[in-house]
């Protein structure tokens, strides 16, 4: 355990928990989490926690944080699907973040929408917003719904990881990378 | 072989163990093979291995197997003049086999000198320093067993710091990462000492347990192999083969009674259905980690001990000592893919001691490593000022395969004021006081962090890092290492277990986990707590067997 990788990492995702703190029985992530693969593996694309509108700017939103320019982003990977599962099924104490969120982002557009702005346009506004609740939590949430495991929504097709290079098979043989099969094939030039 | 032995809760059970992390799980298995009857207590849930998953949103946002901030909140102040606020500020174990199931597995004895370091260095302003009333050589023998009884992988003499063994390690080295690789390369252009890693993993087949297949989820996850050396995977099962020792799950205890005379009688819980529950018991066994240990006693009031548990001298909570260290990221030339395999395979201890010229006491070691997953390393791998979404942003992830980190493992001062406490307010979802901590790292501590963040560039500059950054140490972090909280002594006035981890206050009241320790040693505490352990069930099955008890 330990470290200040993990330190940060977790008080990042946890930053801002307190004001939404919830101190009721949890539901049952198991059970939930079920549910929200079974729809997907049905082809369902719906929405449980975002309305449609509230859906097509979020998506807005992902896209601009993990855009689909040089090879599949947020949109691919699907995951606005992945934060309406966490916002409906895993962690719904986070429901007034995005739905405020959306609000505040509809105002700032209005009377166009986020969706219909230009790229330029969005990355501008979402500058403004970067240090909100709000738009901490979209990166956060867009990152897992990229580079989650995706046996829980989002990933789909292991886009997210394809891109940066990552496989999980479950077990590796060493040599795992150019510096230490270097080594190894030093060590038997050596012997 | 008798298995799963049931105690009703009316069974005066011989010991009944709070926690079954790092040091419950170990005293588990010898108090109930030295032919007791025990019954340990968990709050989280029982986990087998097959069950864990590589679900990094599982496991960090929902706590899949940690405490969840949600249902038990903490509060957290730099100075006892403030009112504290929510913060999720600590992060332990909260399943069957505690810590040791979601541990890295660095696993560092103390040297020598981390027992007597106030001594070497006398009395250091703002920290309350003080040598334990054991050795390093009263506890050699039982680092020898942890090794040994565990299954730890390492390569004994390698590193000229080392204090003396009295056994070499029972496995080999992990394979070399290429971290480890870029960290000899770098280390010893600089002239330092790197070494292979021990760490409790098991490089080869061991005691029916299946060598480490390199799947790379150590840091916070569950080992599905079993080749983490967790008190799960080890001592827990031999503890329930004898027939004498009970895990009970999901129970989270919130009194320790006593009686007229001052000794221990039993708990009182919350079982799963949060019914209350009390368990009788000979003595109990505190082994719940640094903060819900002392949390426990603070929260046992009585008239005899108005103030907690243990705590008639006021000690109980305080000289918190955290995991502080830096972190350093670099990116090189070709892929490391550094996320295959245990997070360490190289360390230095050659900043154990750091020159007091320096201006501070302190000493470190330090690691190259990979601790980060697809998700976590986007969200907490890059410096702040590097881009953290977007365009850049989404380019930078593909450096993935070719990124490692060096982190750094400090002393950590122990500062009176530093401490676990109850929230006068906040309640957690039992309706039981919040956990309040009070932190601030000793200056000196702050400035042992900064010296050997320099260090960690250095390092990435002399392996040939393409382009390296710092991660900032900020001291609000959470931590992990929770220790000194309930710490040992010869001093009943200064102290609050003595040398056999017997209360000072209440003579069948034991205390044994990451609070007992006096020093942080270079902050990779596991193998001291469970070496600390495999020694106390010794002392105490010497104890009762002699009626001392």
């Amino acid at each position: 355990m330990d470290q200040d990788s993990r330190r940060t990492f977790l008080s990042r995702l946890l930053a801002g928990t307190s004001a939404v703190m919830a101190f009721g029985a949890l539901p049952d992530f198991s059970l939930a989490h079920e549910h929200a693969v079974a729809q997907l593996r049905a082809g369902e694309n719906k929405f449980v926690f975002f309305t449609p509108e509230e859906a097509r700017q979020m998506e807005a939103v992902c896209e601009q944080i993990i855009p689909s320019d040089d090879g599949p982003g947020a949109h691919e990977a699907g995951a606005i699907y992945f934060i309406d599962y966490a916002l409906s099924q895993t962690e719904p104490d986070l429901q007034p973040i995005f739905r405020a969120g959306l609000k505040e982002l509809a105002a700032a557009c209005a009377p166009d929408k986020f969706g219909e702005l230009g790229v330029t346009q969005q990355i501008a506004l979402l500058k403004k917003l970067e240090r909100t609740e709000f738009f901490e939590r979209a990166r956060q949430y867009t990152i897992l719904g990229f580079l989650g495991n995706p046996t829980r929504p989002g990933n789909r097709d292991q886009v997210g990881w394809k891109y940066i290079g990552f496989e999980n098979p479950g077990m590796f043989t060493h040599p795992f990378g150019f510096y230490d099969a270097e080594l190894l094939s030093e060590k038997k030039k050596n012997q | 072989m008798d298995t799963n032995a049931k105690f009703k809760t009316t069974d005066f059970v011989d010991f009944l163990i709070i926690g079954s992390g790092s040091a419950g799980g170990v005293l588990a298995k010898e108090l109930s093979s030295n032919g007791f009857q025990v019954v340990v207590l968990e709050q989280g849930p029982r986990i087998e291995a097959g069950q864990f998953e590589h679900d990094e949103y599982g496991v960090f946002n929902l706590n899949a197997l940690t405490n969840n901030p949600r249902q038990q909140p903490t509060t957290f102040r730099e100075s006892e003049s403030e009112t504290a606020t929510f913060k999720p500020i600590l992060s332990y174990g909260r399943v069957v086999g505690g810590g040791s199931v979601h541990f890295t597995t660095n696993y560092w004895r103390f040297h020598e000198l981390d027992f007597v370091e106030r001594s070497r260095k006398g009395s250091i302003p703002g920290a309350d320093l003080q040598d334990w009333p054991i050795t390093y050589n009263d506890l050699e023998p039982y680092y020898t067993k942890a090794e040994w009884e565990l299954g730890v992988s390492g390569q004994a003499g390698a590193s000229p710091f080392d204090p003396p063994r009295s056994k070499p390690y029972p496995l080999p080295p992990l394979p070399i990462k290429s971290s480890g690789v870029l960290m000899e390369r770098g280390a010893r252009k600089l002239g330092w000492h790197p070494f292979p890693a021990p760490m409790a993993i098991i490089s080869e087949d061991y005691h029916g347990r299946r060598k480490c297949m390199n799947c790379g989820f150590c840091e916070y996850f569950g080992c599905e192999w079993g080749s983490k050396s967790s008190t799960l995977a080890t001592v827990i099962p031999i503890a329930e083969s004898t027939g004498r020792c009970e895990i009970r799950p999901n129970c989270y205890v919130h009194e320790i009674e006593v009686n007229a005379q001052g000794r221990v009688t039993g708990v009182v819980y919350f079982d799963k259905q949060k019914r209350s529950q009390r368990q009788k018991a000979k003595s109990v066994i505190l082994s719940a980690n640094g903060a819900e240990t002392p949390k426990l006693l603070l929260m046992s009031k009585s008239t005899r001990f108005p103030d907690g548990l243990a705590n008639s001298n006021g000690v109980v909570g305080k000289y918190l000592m955290f995991d502080t260290g830096a972190m350093s990221g670099g990116v090189f030339e070709h892929p490391l893919n550094d996320y295959k395999g245990a997070v360490v395979s190289r360390i230095v201890h050659d900043f154990y001691e750091i020159d007091p010229k320096h201006g501070f006491v302190g000493g470190a070691g330090l690691d190259t490593r990979f601790d980060f997953y697809p998700a976590s390393f986007a969200l907490g791998g890059f410096a702040p000022d590097m881009p953290q979404w977007g365009s850049e942003f989404k380019k930078n992830l593909r450096d993935f395969p070719r990124a490692m980190y060096t982190l750094s493992h400090h002393m950590a001062l122990a500062v009176e004021s530093n401490s676990i406490t109850l929230d006068p307010v906040v309640k957690d979802a039992w309706g039981l006081p919040a956990i309040r901590v009070t932190y601030k790292d000793h200056p000196d501590t702050l400035k042992s962090v900064l010296f050997m963040q320099d260090r960690e560039m250095e390092l990435l500059d002399a392996a040939g890092a393409q382009k390296s950054w710092r991660l900032p140490y900020t001291e609000r972090d959470s931590s992990a290492h929770l220790l000194g909280s309930c710490r040992m002594g010869n001093d009943p006035k200064r102290s609050v277990i003595n040398s056999d981890h017997r209360s000072h206050d209440v003579p069948n009241l034991f205390i044994c986990d990451g609070s007992s320790l006096v020093t942080s040693g270079r902050n990779q505490p596991t193998e001291t707590i469970q070496a600390l352990a495999f020694r106390a069930a010794d002392r105490i099955t010497m104890l009762a067997k002699k009626g001392e008890i």
